[in-house]
């Protein structure tokens, strides 16, 4: 049974990382490409990996969850790390990733999307300008790097079980 | 020394699914595109993808290469069918997804009648907008069939 559980934790975390490639292209692209048109086109792009890697995020976390129970884990400190360091990269791709795609979707369709907490009260609707302000701020090779490093981390902490 | 080289292959499967998501995601979103300008935007999504994506493949390949001499599991069935698994399944992702992606971004040409592969590109392309969802299909099934032979060696 643990190795069963074992199994769809590491095919979620294979398909976490699949449908979590959507957003990373989706975020280089953005970074290049000028324009409201191309913009909404890779924020849909993203949205299409979106729900998948929710899925599979979950699936991840239950069966990891379970997988802590059935080897009897929490008593070991890697576990605790391992937990620590999901909720600090969560935070980074959370303040970072999520909110530059939530201020350039914002940007592109107002209508569509909800505004950011420091405009909410703005009356004007975003123009082209504050478009290209927010497609600047991207920093997608910051977030691959830390995302990479911390999936090193994990892999290290998950395969080694080093204290 | 073996775990080091299973931590690579792990590590670099997870690089090489992060990578190919670009793929999946623009092969997607190409299905509803006309305009050459947002086809452009697209491609720009994952022109940095391919070297990753080779780069990655290829490790993960040597690395398990190295782990079934190390092992000695290349006496077992399911390191040979892993293979074989891996090679049909990239032969289908070539013919159908990378003619179907060049195709639509305007970087390949259908091969002429009579070249190699052209029947079975024109086989796939008859797929039309369903194509990504069965190569997507075809993929996780392939996924989840290497990932069940390298956890269990059932033979």
């Amino acid at each position: 049974m643990y190795q069963v559980i074992l199994y769809l934790h590491v095919a979620g975390a294979l398909g976490f990382f699949l449908f979590h490639g959507a957003t990373a292209s989706a975020n280089f692209g953005l970074k290049r490409e000028g324009g409201a048109t191309q913009a909404e086109l890779l924020i849909r792009t993203r949205e299409l990996g979106s729900a998948g890697a929710f899925v599979s995020m979950m699936v991840m976390l239950i069966s990891g969850i379970v997988l802590g129970f059935m080897g009897r884990w929490w008593g070991d400190v890697w576990i605790w790390v391992s937990i620590a360091l999901i909720l600090i990269i969560g935070a980074i791709m959370g303040g970072s990733g999520r909110n530059y795609f939530d201020r350039v979707s914002y940007a592109v369709d107002p209508d569509k999307y909800k505004a950011p907490k420091d405009k909410k009260d703005d009356p004007e609707p975003p123009t082209e300008e504050d478009l290209a302000v927010e497609l600047a701020k991207g920093r997608p090779v910051m977030l691959t790097v830390t995302g990479i490093a911390a999936l090193a981390l994990f892999l290290w902490l998950m395969m080694f079980k080093p204290f | 020394m073996y775990d080091a080289i299973l931590f690579l292959h792990v590590a670099s499967a997870l690089g090489y699914f992060l990578v190919h998501g670009a793929f999946a995601s623009v092969s997607f979103a190409l299905n509803r595109e006309t305009e050459p300008r947002r086809i452009e935007a697209l491609e720009s999504a994952m022109d940095r993808a391919g070297p990753w994506s080779l780069g990655s493949l290829l490790t993960i390949v040597a690395s398990g290469i190295a782990l079934m001499v190390m092992g000695n599991w290349w006496r077992d069935g399911w390191t040979w069918l892993s293979l074989l698994i891996l090679i049909v399944i990239g032969v289908v992702m070539v013919l159908f997804g990378g003619v179907h992606l060049g195709l639509r971004l305007g970087t390949e040409e259908m091969p002429a009648e009579g070249e190699r592969w052209h029947r079975t590109v024109q086989w796939g392309l008859r797929l039309g907008n369903r194509i990504p969802m069965f190569l997507a299909v075809t993929g996780l099934t392939a996924l989840g069939l290497i990932l069940w032979l390298m956890m269990f060696k059932p033979f």
